[in-house]
C-alpha cells in the first residue's frame, strides 16, 4: 500500500464541498482511501489519525488544499488524484457558470450592491467572528452558519447587533424564514400569522412546516442559535426577535421554541414575553420547572402541540384531529408481524431536535433509555446491539467532526440503520428525514435503500422489522413532499405526517409489556 | 443603525460569504443574492488576522467619526 499526498497551493475550497467530494470519491475508491481537505491543523490531525498524511502534505497550510490516498500501487494512488480533481473542476466550471454575482470580499459585494441587508456566513469557526463583525459594523443583519464560535465572542456578536440595531442570528443558526423568503435550511412553507422565534434548526422546520400542513401559514420565523439560552448570552437574540414580532403586523400568534432556557435567560425572556400583547406558544423541551401562569402565554411540551395550539389560538381548528387512528390497523399489522423476542426501538435521527422531541415522548412510557442526547441514559452502548430502546442524534458533534452533517450527506446514517437493523431484538427502527432547502437532493432515495436492505434481510432471516418514521418537508420544498413519502411508501416505510405521530405509532407498536424490558 | 423590523419589511437581498449551496438556492429562488468565494486571508493565520481585522476595525471607526 502507498499513501500519496498531492498539495494545491493556494486553492481555496469550502469544506462542505469538500466533504461532499470525498464522501463521493469514498463510495468508488473505498472509506478512508482517499480524502480532499484544506490544511488546516484540524484536518491535518484527521488525515494523520487515519494515516492518511505524509510529511508533504504536513506542510501544506489552512490556504492549500490536499489531495490524499491510499492506494495499492503508485498508478492506482495517481488515478484516485486525478479523478479526485477532474470531480472538484467540474463542480467549479458549474459555479463559475452561476448567473449571479461573484466576489472576494465583502466591502466588493457591498459596493455591488449597497442595498444588501443579509449576510448569510458559513466560513470556519475559528474566522466566522471577524467576518460577523465585519457585516454587523456595516449595519448588516447576519445569519451565522457556522460553529465553534466562542461564547465570548458570540456576546460580544450580539452586543453590537442589539447596538446597530440588526440581528446577530446565530452562531450554529441553521434556519430563518425572513419576509417569506427561506435561509439556510428551510422550507417551503404557507405565508400567514403566526410567527416562529427558535434556538433550535429542526424545532423551527418541523412547527414551520406542521402549521403550513395544517392550513396555517408563517409570518416569519428567526433563528438564534442554539446557544442564545445559556447563562452568558441571556437570550439577547430571542428578545431582539421577540420584540421584532412584537411590533410586526403580520404575525398575530408567536411560538417560541427551545431547550430549557438557562435561569439568567428565562429572567430576562419571560420579562420580554410577559410585555406581548399578542399571544404567545412557548415550548422549551424537557422542561421541568412547573410552568408559571402568564395570561397570554400558553406553555406545550412538544414541537407538534406548538403547531397545534398556534393554529387553534390563530382560528385555525381540525389539526386536533387524532392522526393515530388512522394508523390503527397499520400499527396492529406491524406489531402482528413481530417475534416475541424482538422488543426495542432505535432512533437513527439526523434532525437534533426532532431526536429530543423523541426522546421527551418516549420517555412518558419507558425508563431506559440509551443515546447521545441531554437525558439519555449512559450515552450509545458500546455495544450497539445491547438490548436497549436508543435514540441517536447523528448531526452531533461527535458524527459530524470532519464530517458533513447527515442532513447534507444522509448515506452515513445507512450504515447505522443497516446494522441496527440486523440486531434480532429490535422491533422498530425509528427515522426522521428532513428536505428543503440546504438538505440532500433527495434523502428518501438514500435511506430508502437501506430500508429495503433491512427488510430483505430480516425477510430472509424469517423475522419482520419497522420502519416508522415522518417527512419534514412541504410540497413546495426543491425535493417535493409527496415524492418523497412515496419512495418511503415503496421501501416499505410506515410515514406518519409529524415527529411526535411517528414516535407515538413506534410506541404502539411495541407490546406493552415490553416497553420497560430490563436488559 | 438599522430600524431592526425593517428586515420584515424591506425586500430580502443577501450577501453569501462561504458556501455556494446556500447562494444557489436563493438564486433558484429568485431572489437577489450575491456570493462572496471567500478565503482565510494572512494563509490563514489567526494572530496576524486578528490584528488585521482590528486595523480595520479601527479604520472604519474613524471613518465614521469624520462622516458625523
Amino acid at each position: 500500500m502507498t499513501v500519496r499526498n498531492q498539495i494545491r497551493k493556494n486553492v481555496y475550497h469550502d469544506s462542505a464541498t469538500l466533504m461532499l467530494l470525498t464522501s463521493a470519491l469514498e463510495r468508488s475508491l473505498g472509506k478512508q482511501n482517499i480524502a480532499v481537505m484544506m490544511g488546516t491543523d484540524m484536518n491535518k490531525a484527521l488525515l494523520r489519525d487515519s494515516g492518511l498524511l505524509t510529511r508533504d502534505g504536513d506542510t501544506a497550510t489552512p490556504n492549500d488544499l490536499i489531495f490524499a490516498t491510499r492506494a495499492e500501487s503508485e498508478e492506482r494512488a495517481t488515478e484516485a488524484i486525478v479523478l479526485a480533481e477532474e470531480r472538484l473542476q467540474q463542480q467549479q466550471v458549474k459555479r463559475e457558470h452561476a448567473s449571479y454575482y461573484r466576489t472576494r470580499t465583502l466591502s466588493s459585494a457591498l459596493q455591488w450592491n449597497s442595498k444588501a441587508n443579509v449576510v448569510v456566513i458559513s466560513v470556519p469557526g475559528q474566522y466566522a467572528c471577524g467576518v460577523a463583525r465585519e457585516a454587523l459594523e456595516n449595519d448588516l443583519h447576519v445569519m451565522l452558519f457556522s460553529d465553534n464560535v466562542s461564547l465570548k465572542d458570540e456576546v460580544e456578536l450580539k452586543e453590537i447587533a442589539t447596538e446597530r440595531g440588526v440581528l446577530m442570528m446565530g452562531p450554529d443558526c441553521g434556519t430563518a424564514i425572513l419576509n417569506g423568503v427561506p435561509l439556510g435550511f428551510a422550507n417551503v412553507v404557507n405565508r400567514g400569522k403566526i410567527g416562529i422565534v427558535a434556538a433550535s434548526g429542526t424545532g423551527l422546520q418541523e412547527c414551520s412546516v406542521l402549521i403550513s400542513r395544517y392550513g396555517g401559514g408563517i409570518s416569519h420565523a428567526i433563528g438564534t442559535g442554539g446557544r442564545d439560552i445559556h447563562s452568558r448570552v441571556e437570550g439577547r437574540m430571542m428578545r431582539s426577535a421577540l420584540q421584532i414580532m412584537e411590533r410586526d403586523p403580520d404575525t398575530e400568534v408567536i411560538v417560541v421554541i427551545s431547550k430549557p432556557p438557562s435561569p439568567e435567560a428565562l429572567v430576562k425572556i419571560r420579562e420580554q414575553l410577559v410585555q406581548s400583547a399578542k399571544p404567545i406558544v412557548a415550548c422549551f423541551l424537557g422542561e421541568t420547572r412547573s410552568p408559571e401562569k402568564i395570561a397570554n402565554i400558553t406553555a406545550v411540551r412538544t414541537i407538534e402541540e406548538a403547531a397545534r395550539r398556534a393554529l387553534a389560538i390563530s382560528g385555525i381548528h381540525g389539526s386536533e384531529v387524532n392522526i393515530m387512528d388512522a394508523f390503527r390497523d397499520q400499527i396492529a399489522e406491524e406489531r402482528g408481524r413481530l417475534l416475541s423476542s424482538q422488543k426495542f426501538i432505535r432512533g437513527l435521527y439526523t434532525g437534533g431536535t426532532l431526536c429530543h422531541e423523541a426522546m421527551l415522548i418516549m420517555r412518558e412510557v419507558i425508563t431506559d433509555i440509551h443515546g447521545n442526547i441531554t437525558d439519555a441514559h449512559d450515552g450509545i452502548p458500546e455495544d450497539t446491539a445491547a438490548l436497549c430502546h436508543t435514540l441517536i442524534d447523528l448531526g452531533a458533534d461527535e458524527f459530524t467532526h470532519g464530517r458533513v452533517h447527515p442532513m447534507i450527506d444522509p448515506e452515513i446514517r445507512n450504515s447505522w440503520i443497516r446494522e441496527q437493523g440486523s440486531d434480532k431484538s429490535v422491533a422498530v427502527i425509528l427515522l426522521d428525514v428532513v428536505i428543503g432547502y440546504g438538505s440532500h437532493p433527495d434523502p428518501a432515495g438514500v435511506v430508502a435503500e437501506a430500508i429495503c436492505d433491512i427488510k430483505q434481510q430480516a425477510r430472509y432471516e424469517g423475522r419482520h422489522i419497522a420502519v416508522v418514521l415522518s417527512v419534514c418537508g412541504t410540497e413546495g420544498d426543491p425535493q417535493g413532499y409527496g415524492a418523497q413519502v412515496r419512495a418511503l411508501h415503496e421501501a416499505g416505510a410506515l410515514v406518519l405526517p409529524s415527529n411526535a405521530a411517528a414516535v407515538r405509532c413506534a410506541l404502539e407498536i411495541i407490546k406493552p409489556e415490553d416497553l420497560n424490558e430490563e436488559a | 443603525m438599522r430600524k431592526l423590523e425593517s428586515i420584515l419589511t424591506e425586500e430580502l437581498q443577501v450577501i453569501n460569504i462561504g458556501l455556494s449551496s446556500f447562494a444557489e438556492d436563493l438564486h433558484r429562488q429568485g431572489r437577489s443574492v450575491i456570493q462572496v468565494d471567500w478565503k482565510p486571508m494572512a494563509g490563514g493565520d489567526i494572530e496576524l488576522i486578528r490584528i488585521i481585522e482590528r486595523i480595520k476595525e479601527l479604520q472604519r471607526r474613524e471613518e465614521q467619526e469624520s462622516t458625523k
